[in-house]
C-alpha cells in the first residue's frame, strides 16, 4: 500500500552522523500509481492527520496528484506539498490520533485555500504566509496548488505557546512576513543540496524567524478550547521546562506546584513514559544544547551538575542510551540533539517523528 | 554605462564629530559625495534612479544600502576617537549586474579596529553596523573572521536572509525595527558560530575553553581590586605556567588585564559626561593613577584627555568660570 518505501537505511546508524551526508529527504507521488488509485492512496496516507475528500467539480476527473516532500531537520521540519484540489476536515480525534500539535508557518505560491477553525475562518490568495496550530481542529478546502510548511514541535516554544496560538489561522503581515516567505522559498529551494553540517543553521534561522511574529499576536485567545488533558499537560510540561535546573522536580514537588493529585500526573504522563523520564529526557536535551552551544565554555560535569546530575558515570551513561553519543562526542561534533531516525514506514508518520526528537 | 560611484568613507577619525550619533551621522552623509560623472545611462530603459545611499536605523544596528559603493576606513592613531572599535561592519554584496563584470556576492565582516582597504563593491550592497555587544560570547570567533579579512564561508541561508532584507528594508515599518534587529542579529551570530570553527582552530579546544573561560572571569571582574594574576589562577585552577602559556599571545596575563582595564576606561571616557579627573577615573577601573597617562598614550597613542567629549568643561575650567564671574557680580 505505501507508494513510495526508499531504502530503509540499517537500524543501527551511527548517530553521529556523517557531516558531508545531505539532508534527508522524504517523499512521495502518486504519479507512479493508476489513475484510480491516486486519491484514495493519498486519502489513506493522511486519515490519521486529515480526512481528504475530493471537491465536488474534479469528480468526473480521473486521477489525483500529489507530490509531497520533507525534509527532518530535527526540531523543525518542512515539507512541500503540491497536491490538486481537495477538501479537508481535521478534527479532535485526529488530533488525539495522531499526535501532531505543531506550529506550521505556511506560504501558499499557487491556489486560493480557504479554513475555518473555530470562530476564525481564514481565506488565503497564492503569495501569502498564514500560520497554522495543528494543536487545534479546523476543516476547509484547497484549489490546486502548492504550499511550503515549516513545522515546529510544540515543545519546542512552550515559553511563548500563547503568542503563537492567537496566531492561528491568521495571516501574517510586514517586513518580518516578507521575510520569512524569501526564507522558505530559499529553504526550499536550497534543501536538497545541504549537508547535515550546513543544518543547524538552518534550524536556528528558522526558530528565529518563527519568533519575529510573536510581536502580531492578537490580544484575545479566539481559538476553540483545547481538551482539559491537552490544556493540563502543557501546563506540567511547561512547569517542567521552566524548573529544569531546579532540584524540586520530583514527582511529589510537581504534583504540590501544579494541584495534582499524583494519579493525575501519572495518568497525564502515561502516554509519554511517565513523569520522571520525561523530565530526565528534558533534562537530557537541555543539557545537550548548552554541551552543544559554542559559547558555552564550561566543563561538562558543571553543566551536568547544573541540571541535577552529580554523578559524572551515570550522566553519561544516560546521556548515551538518550542520543546514541557521548556527551564528549556531542562537544566536539557540536551536534545539534538530531541525528536521522530510521526512515518512518509513512509520510504520516514523519511529522510524528519530529515530536520525538 | 557610465555609473555613479559612491565613496563611502567609514573613517572613524572625522575630528569635527564626537559623539556616537554624529559619527554615524558622518558616515552616512559621506555617502553622498559622489564623484561626478555624467549619467548617461538612458539606454537601458529610462533614467537610471539617483543613485545614493539610504540609511536605516534598526535598532541598535545601521544598514547603509547602496550602488557601487566603495568602502575604506583609514585609522588615523592620534586623532581617532575609538568607542567604535570594537564593532564591526558586515558588508553583503550582491553579484555584480552586466554593467560591472567584476562583482562577486559575498559577505564579510570587517572590524573598524583593522584598517580596511579601498575595497569596490560593484552592485547593489549593503552594509550592516553591528554593535561588539550583540556578539557576546563569541568575541574570539569574531576577532578571528575580522582579522583573516576575507571572506567567510557564509551559508547559502545567510545569503537568503540578506538579500530579501535587503530588498525589503524600504517597507520597514514602524514598531518592526526590533523584530528585524532581533532577527539580524540572531542569524550573523549562528552564522558565525556555525562556519568559523576552522578558523579557531588552531589552539586545542581544551585550552580554548580555558582561555575563554580566563577571558570571561577577568572581564567580569575588571574594575574589582581582587583581580589579580593570582585570582585567575586561583579560580581557573591551573598552575602559574599553564596560565601563561594560555595568555602568551597577548603578551602574558597582567598585560592582558591592564590592556582590557585601558580600554574600557577609553571607552567610559569617551561616552560619559563625568567631570572627573582622569586619575580618579582610572583609580576606579584599577589602573594605577600615577601611570595612567603614559600607559593610555602608550597603549592608544593619544592621552586620555583627548577622548573625551569635547563642550564638556573640566573641573579646573569649571572653577575659572566661577571665579570670573564673582568677579563680575
Amino acid at each position: 500500500m505505501v507508494a513510495s518505501e526508499p531504502e530503509v537505511p540499517p537500524a543501527a546508524v551511527p548517530r553521529t552522523g556523517n557531516a558531508e551526508e545531505l539532508v534527508r529527504e522524504v517523499h512521495f507521488s502518486t504519479r507512479a500509481l493508476p489513475a484510480d488509485e491516486q486519491f484514495q492512496t493519498w486519502q489513506y496516507l493522511m486519515e490519521d492527520f486529515a480526512e481528504i475528500s475530493p471537491l465536488s467539480e474534479m469528480q468526473e476527473r480521473n486521477g489525483y496528484l500529489v507530490d509531497a516532500k520533507g525534509y527532518d531537520l530535527g526540531k523543525v521540519g518542512i515539507s512541500l506539498l503540491q497536491a490538486d484540489g481537495c477538501a479537508f476536515r481535521r478534527d479532535v480525534d485526529h488530533i488525539k490520533r495522531g499526535g501532531q500539535d505543531h506550529w506550521a508557518l505556511c506560504y501558499r505560491s499557487g491556489g486560493t485555500y480557504f479554513s475555518q477553525c473555530g470562530a476564525r475562518a481564514l481565506k488565503v490568495e497564492p503569495g501569502t504566509l498564514w500560520m497554522t496550530s495543528l494543536a487545534y481542529p479546523f476543516e476547509g478546502s484547497a484549489d490546486t496548488g502548492s504550499t511550503i510548511s515549516l513545522c515546529i514541535e510544540r515543545d519546542q516554544l512552550l515559553s511563548i505557546a500563547d503568542q503563537l496560538d492567537r496566531l492561528n489561522h491568521r495571516v501574517l503581515e510586514g517586513i518580518t512576513a516578507q521575510i520569512a516567505i524569501e526564507f522558505l522559498k530559499s529553504m526550499a529551494q536550497l534543501l536538497p543540496t545541504t549537508s547535515m553540517a550546513e543544518m543547524p543553521i538552518f534550524v536556528e534561522t528558522a526558530l528565529i524567524v518563527i519568533q519575529g511574529f510573536v510581536t502580531q499576536a492578537d490580544p484575545l485567545d479566539l481559538n476553540p478550547t483545547r481538551p482539559i488533558m491537552a490544556v493540563r499537560l502543557e501546563m506540567v510540561k511547561r512547569h517542567i521546562q521552566e524548573n529544569l535546573s531546579s532540584n524540586r522536580l520530583e514527582p511529589d514537588d510537581i504534583c504540590a506546584a501544579m494541584r495534582l493529585s499524583r494519579r493525575q500526573l501519572y495518568y497525564l504522563f502515561e502516554e509519554l513514559g511517565g513523569v520522571s523520564a520525561y523530565v530526565r529526557k528534558r533534562r537530557l536535551i537541555a543539557i545537550h544544547e548548552a554541551i552543544a552551544d559554542p559559547a558555552e565554555h564550561r566543563p561538562i560535569h558543571a553543566i551536568a551538575a547544573e541540571f541535577g546530575f552529580y554523578d559524572a558515570a551515570l550522566f553519561s551513561r544516560q546521556f548515551k542510551a538518550q542520543f546514541g553519543y557521548s556527551p564528549k562526542e556531542a562537544r566536539e561534533h557540536r551536534l545539534q540533539g538530531y541525528a536521522p531516525p530510521p526512515m518512518p514506514p509513512r509520510i504520516d508518520k514523519w511529522l510524528a517523528q519530529i515530536r520525538d526528537q | 554605462m557610465t555609473m555613479q560611484t559612491m565613496c563611502l568613507r567609514t573613517s572613524i577619525c572625522e575630528g569635527s564629530f564626537e559623539r556616537g550619533e554624529e559619527k554615524i551621522a558622518a558616515v552616512s552623509r559621506l555617502h553622498t559625495e559622489p564623484s561626478r560623472e555624467p549619467v548617461s545611462g538612458m539606454g537601458r530603459g529610462g533614467a537610471i534612479p539617483a543613485q545614493e545611499i539610504r540609511t536605516y536605523h534598526v535598532g541598535s544596528l545601521k544598514i547603509f544600502t547602496g550602488y557601487n559603493i566603495s568602502v575604506s576606513s583609514t585609522r588615523q592613531v592620534g586623532k581617532s576617537h575609538s568607542q567604535f572599535l570594537d564593532d564591526c561592519i558586515l558588508i553583503y554584496q550582491t553579484v555584480g549586474d552586466e554593467a560591472s563584470k567584476s562583482g562577486a556576492s559575498g559577505v564579510r565582516l570587517q572590524s573598524y579596529a583593522c584598517p580596511i582597504a579601498d575595497l569596490c563593491l560593484a552592485g547593489q550592497s549593503m552594509l550592516i553596523h553591528l554593535p561588539r555587544s550583540a556578539f557576546k560570547g563569541l568575541e574570539d570567533r569574531l576577532d578571528a573572521i575580522c582579522d583573516a579579512q576575507r571572506e567567510f564561508h557564509a551559508s547559502p541561508i545567510l545569503h537568503a536572509y540578506l538579500e530579501s532584507l535587503r530588498c525589503n528594508l524600504t517597507r520597514l515599518r514602524e514598531g518592526e525595527e526590533h523584530v528585524v534587529e532581533a532577527m539580524t542579529v540572531q542569524i550573523v551570530r549562528s552564522s558565525i558560530v556555525r562556519t568559523v570553527e576552522p578558523l579557531v582552530d588552531a589552539v586545542s579546544p581544551a585550552s580554548r575553553n580555558r582561555l575563554e573561560a580566563a577571558r570571561r572571569y577577568i572581564d567580569e571582574h575588571l574594575t574589582s581590586d581582587s583581580l589579580t594574576v593570582e585570582s585567575v589562577q586561583a579560580w581557573l585552577g591551573v598552575s602559574r605556567r599553564q596560565l601563561y602559556a594560555l595568555f602568551e599571545p597577548y603578551g602574558g596575563v597582567a598585560r592582558y588585564i591592564l590592556r582590557q582595564r585601558l580600554r574600557r576606561l577609553h571607552a567610559f571616557l569617551a561616552q560619559s559626561d563625568v567631570k572627573r579627573s582622569v586619575g580618579s577615573v582610572a583609580e576606579q577601573f584599577g589602573i594605577d593613577p600615577c601611570r595612567v597617562q603614559r600607559l593610555f598614550r602608550e597603549e592608544f597613542g593619544y592621552g586620555p584627555e583627548e577622548v573625551r567629549p569635547k563642550g564638556v568643561s573640566r573641573p579646573f575650567e569649571v572653577k575659572s568660570d566661577t571665579v570670573y564671574e564673582s568677579r563680575v557680580a
